[in-house]
């Protein structure tokens, strides 16, 4: 979990995590707006074992922030901004 | 958009800013491809609008970044945001993706200034949520104004690790542990180094007043920590750090690790380029020359994905390349060559301390010797176990056990896991970690979906690329 700093007077950004609705400040990551402000701490599950996992590294190399965002899946979480209207879910994908 | 650049850099941090910049200055046309939304890399991460409490507490440091990003936007260089290079032609060509949509686009010169990151290190709980690496935690800061949850436990080697519980610190987080994992011996193999980074004492003193303010900022501060390790079911809820056969457990709400920088070469591997060992470090580094030059012409490496000598080396090497790549294209001044000199000359003095703190922190011997249960592989769950287990078996080369074991082909390309991989089948076979050859690389090195992959704008194939392919 993660704290911000500051009290972001303008949370002017509409998004969804998980069908949940949060006002998030705009120019944030989508990992900051699940581990920040959507009281989340992780972001998917493990392929393998279906454990729960969050980002690792922050800076794009981990890929363990994927997340699904507006159906399309597999999206680093770190390296995306949010948008109004943004649907994110928290990926629950397990490979056979 | 124009698909016909005469330099192109990817990435935009120090080396990348410096140089992009420096070409457009010399009227070169100049594409920078760069993954984060605004220029600064991970050291000036959201230098152009920090937040005042943030800039408060990264200081003078973080600041020079400013330059270098006002530089880079007044340049004339065409700055592409949020946009993935994932494959880099011998020819120059590159391809990236932007907004899910892919095309190629052709450079005389292509500049890789990709920079490092931390060397991931496997051991016991690190898959957990609430474990992060602590430069990366830092540059979270710095994008996104938020900070981990207290108490924090700091665990690893390094002095970003003293430049990150400061940044907590003053911002608030308890600290309730620092581990810190150098060997009490490495002091003796940096002595050698100290009489040239004498010469920097500015740097030296500032190192010891940040130690100072640790030590006494820290719940407990321990020395000589042989490892340790990350408890929790769903989230880390303690630390437990391991000292002369001692274990101490601390709770622990996060738990942020740092074992070191090492290049990033996914760009270099994947053109097949030679690289060299470092054994102080223990990384593999593209060969190149004093301006950047690799074995193929149209290709350069500026920065830490040169070689790991930090943000304002970084800048001084990108300014240098810039000024080889203007030399070859008939572009610059009779200036030049002066300010050629200036530049090596500042970068000697940059470099100073630069081997006395890569001996002082050298990774720890044991960093391999993880126990059989311990993860690898976080994208495939592949165990320590696993891996010696087809070792004894018989496999010996890497790619071997990757392609049995899944070792390196989640998500992450093998990013986090290949060095760990190459450690640990060496300490099984007694063979020195160079030895082996590491895992190969192919394109796309980014994760782009097979519809991108097939609609991608590729540029026509002519027959001069033909024949060099």
């Amino acid at each position: 979990m993660f704290i911000p700093v500051d009290q972001f007077e303008d949370r002017n950004v509409t998004i969804t995590i998980d069908k949940q609705e949060f006002q998030v400040p705009e120019g944030i990551s989508v990992a900051a707006a699940i581990l920040g402000h959507g009281g989340h701490a992780d972001c998917r599950c493990s392929f393998v074992h279906g454990e729960k996992r969050a980002p690792f590294c922050f800076i794009g190399v981990c890929h363990e922030c994927l997340v699904e965002i507006d159906g399309k899946p597999n999206q680093q979480a770190c390296l995306v901004l949010v948008r109004d209207g943004m649907h994110i879910v928290k990926q629950q994908v397990k490979e056979g | 958009m124009k698909t016909k650049w005469e330099v192109i850099v990817v990435g935009a941090g120090p080396a990348g800013m410096a140089c992009a910049a420096s070409c457009a200055e010399q009227g070169m046309g100049v594409l920078v491809l760069d993954e984060q939304p605004s220029p600064g890399g991970q050291i000036y991460r959201n230098i152009e609008r920090q937040r005042d409490k943030v800039l408060a507490v990264l200081g003078q440091e973080y600041l020079r970044g400013a330059g270098l990003a006002t530089r880079l936007r007044i340049s004339g260089a065409e700055y592409k945001p949020l946009s993935k290079a994932w494959k880099v032609e011998s020819n120059g060509r590159v391809c990236f993706s932007e907004n899910g949509s892919s095309r190629e686009v052709q450079g005389k010169r292509v500049v890789l200034a990709i920079g490092a990151m931390e060397r991931p290190v496997p051991f016991s709980g690190w898959t957990l949520p609430g474990v992060a690496e602590a430069g990366g935690v830092d540059a979270f800061l710095k994008s996104d104004g938020l900070v981990p949850q207290g108490p924090v436990a700091i665990a690893g080697s390094g002095p970003i690790m003293l430049l990150v519980a400061g940044h907590l610190n003053k911002l608030g987080v308890e600290v309730n542990s620092f581990f810190d994992t150098t060997p009490s011996l490495s002091v003796l193999s940096a002595l050698p180094h100290l009489l040239p980074a004498l010469r920097r004492v500015d740097y030296l003193a500032k190192g010891v007043a940040m130690l100072m303010e640790t030590r006494k900022s820290v719940g407990q501060y321990k020395r000589g920590v042989s490892h340790y390790e990350a408890v929790g079911a769903e989230h880390v809820t303690a630390v437990v750090a391991h000292k002369h056969g001692k274990a101490t457990t601390v709770p622990a709400s996060t738990l942020l690790v740092h074992e070191g920088i090492i290049p990033r070469t996914e760009f270099t591997r994947q053109l097949r380029l030679a690289h060299k060992w470092d054994g102080v470090q223990r990384y593999w580094y593209p060969d190149i020359d004093e301006d950047g030059r690799t074995s193929l012409p149209a290709i350069f490496v500026a920065g830490d994905s040169g070689f790991v000598h930090g943000g304002v080396a970084a800048e001084l090497k990108g300014e240098i390349t810039a000024l080889a790549i203007a030399a070859e294209l008939g572009k610059g001044g009779a200036f030049n060559e002066k300010r050629q000199k200036s530049l090596r000359k500042q970068l000697a003095h940059e470099l100073l301390t630069r081997s006395f703190v890569d001996a002082m922190y050298s990774p720890r011997p044991n960093l391999s010797a993880v126990d059989d249960h311990v993860t690898v592989c976080r994208c495939e769950e592949v165990t320590a176990k696993t891996i010696r287990a087809l070792v004894s078996s018989g496999q010996t080369a890497p790619e071997q056990v990757k392609a049995v074991s899944r070792c390196g082909m989640g998500p992450c390309q093998g990013r986090m896991c290949s060095s760990s991989l190459i450690e640990i089948m060496a300490s099984e076979t007694g063979k020195n970690a160079q030895d082996l050859p590491p895992l190969n690389v192919r394109p796309p090195v980014r994760n782009i979906g097979l519809g991108e992959l097939a609609n991608a704008t590729l540029l026509p194939h002519n027959a001069a690329q033909k024949s060099s392919s």
